[in-house]
């Protein structure tokens, strides 16, 4: 005869093993959000910044959202090059950011990690977008200040727009693709920041490109009215009116 | 989009068609440029297993994009290039939404709910029912 005693406990032990098995997936993760996630210690006032998992960070594998990479690939030698400036000034790094797997998919699902939730629209269980789909959750979370992402064909820009924040596409070549999982390295392949605010890019693209701030501020000081900046406008057909006023 | 850029008070000027016309051949190409350039960088894993189905599915299109588009997707950069110099020579930026729709819903059979939010977290959840059906079930 089964013991109340023992159903008790076990209900409990069942609750704690269900709730724990969901908030806290394999590598100790924190979800879906991140593959890796190493939590900052307390109050520290560094900036945090968010690697997808296509770019390499020294000693930790490099699974670019696959099953196989994660399984069968040793940890990367070095960091990517693009971490150097960061690393030179001491920022901190969270964790390495779930994405579509190889970057190849715009939607942000991944089927072997799990997909980041749109917490932007959490309740209409929209999209995350991708190919950068942990970076924007990341950095939406408040998880982080500034993530990485990249972008060949929208992997950055299509999540930032998902989530309602800020990404930016780099001009290619001004960032390097040394250690990040190719796509398209040849025309396309980028490396770009993604933040809550044009505020946090600008941050962000200072840690892929020494000098940046300074240049970005210079050129808002030359042009300090938007009076001054043309914009030329594409409308193109088939986009959705409400987003096109 | 269009009363952010009057709100904010910006000069905006409209694109013409021609134009329009040409972004849209650029942007096809660079999808076909993205997409050969996938199967390129990574058909080595198109046969293994722990590559999910969607992601082979993507590289198999790939391949198409490959033999069929690829070389005249490539031709036309520099022409598309001197293009956007020249509108390059009359306006600072050029604006249009990324997503010319709202992020459409994660299609049903996606869903995500309390024991399936990962794959491998459901696989851990599977393995710990079954250990907690051993304990529920008491002594046999």
């Amino acid at each position: 005869m089964r013991s109340p005693c023992r159903v008790i406990v076990g209900y409990v032990v069942s609750l704690t093993l269900v709730w724990g098995g969901c908030s806290t997936p394999r590598n100790g993760s924190s979800g879906p959000t991140f593959i890796a996630y190493w939590p900052p210690p307390k109050n520290d006032q560094r900036l945090r910044l968010a690697v997808k998992d296509n770019i390499d960070v020294k000693g930790v594998v490099t699974t670019a959202g696959s099953e196989y990479l994660s399984k069968n690939s040793p940890p990367a030698a070095h960091d990517a090059k693009c971490l150097a400036i960061a690393r030179q000034r001491g920022v901190q790094i969270v964790g390495k950011t779930n994405l579509s797997e190889f970057a190849v998919a715009p939607s942000g699902i991944n089927d072997y990690f799990g997909t980041p939730k749109n917490t932007y629209n959490g309740w209409r269980r929209l999209i995350p977008g991708g190919s950068s789909s942990g970076s924007a959750e990341a950095v939406v979370s408040g998880m982080a200040d500034v993530a990485f992402g990249t972008d060949t064909a929208g992997s950055v820009r299509v999540p930032a727009a998902c989530s309602g924040i800020v990404g930016l596409k780099t001009t290619f070549g001004l960032v390097s693709l040394k250690g990040v999982f190719p796509v398209e390295p040849e025309h396309l392949d980028t490396v770009g920041p993604m933040a809550k605010d044009v505020a946090g890019v600008v941050r962000g693209m200072d840690l892929l490109q020494d000098g940046f701030a300074a240049r970005y501020e210079a050129t808002v000081a030359a042009k300090p009215s938007a009076k001054v900046i043309k914009i030329g406008r594409l409308n193109l057909s088939g986009t959705d009116r409400r987003i096109d006023r | 989009m269009d009363e952010a850029l009057a709100k904010a008070q910006f000069q905006v000027v409209a694109l013409d068609d021609a134009f329009k016309a040409k972004w849209e051949q650029a942007q096809k190409d660079g999808t076909t440029v993205a997409a050969a350039g996938a199967w390129i960088s990574d058909r080595g894993y198109g046969n293994k297993l722990g590559v999910s189905a969607r992601t082979k599915s993507i590289l198999v299109v790939g391949a198409v994009a490959y033999t069929t588009t690829y070389r005249e997707a490539l031709a036309r950069r520099a022409k598309w290039q001197h293009t956007l110099r020249e509108v390059f020579k009359k306006v600072d930026f050029i604006a249009l939404p990324t997503l010319q729709t709202l992020p459409p819903k994660i299609p049903p059979s996606l869903k995500l709910d309390l024991l399936e939010s990962a794959g491998p977290g459901y696989r851990i959840c599977k393995t710990r029912r079954r250990i907690l059906r051993k304990i529920l079930r008491g002594p046999s």
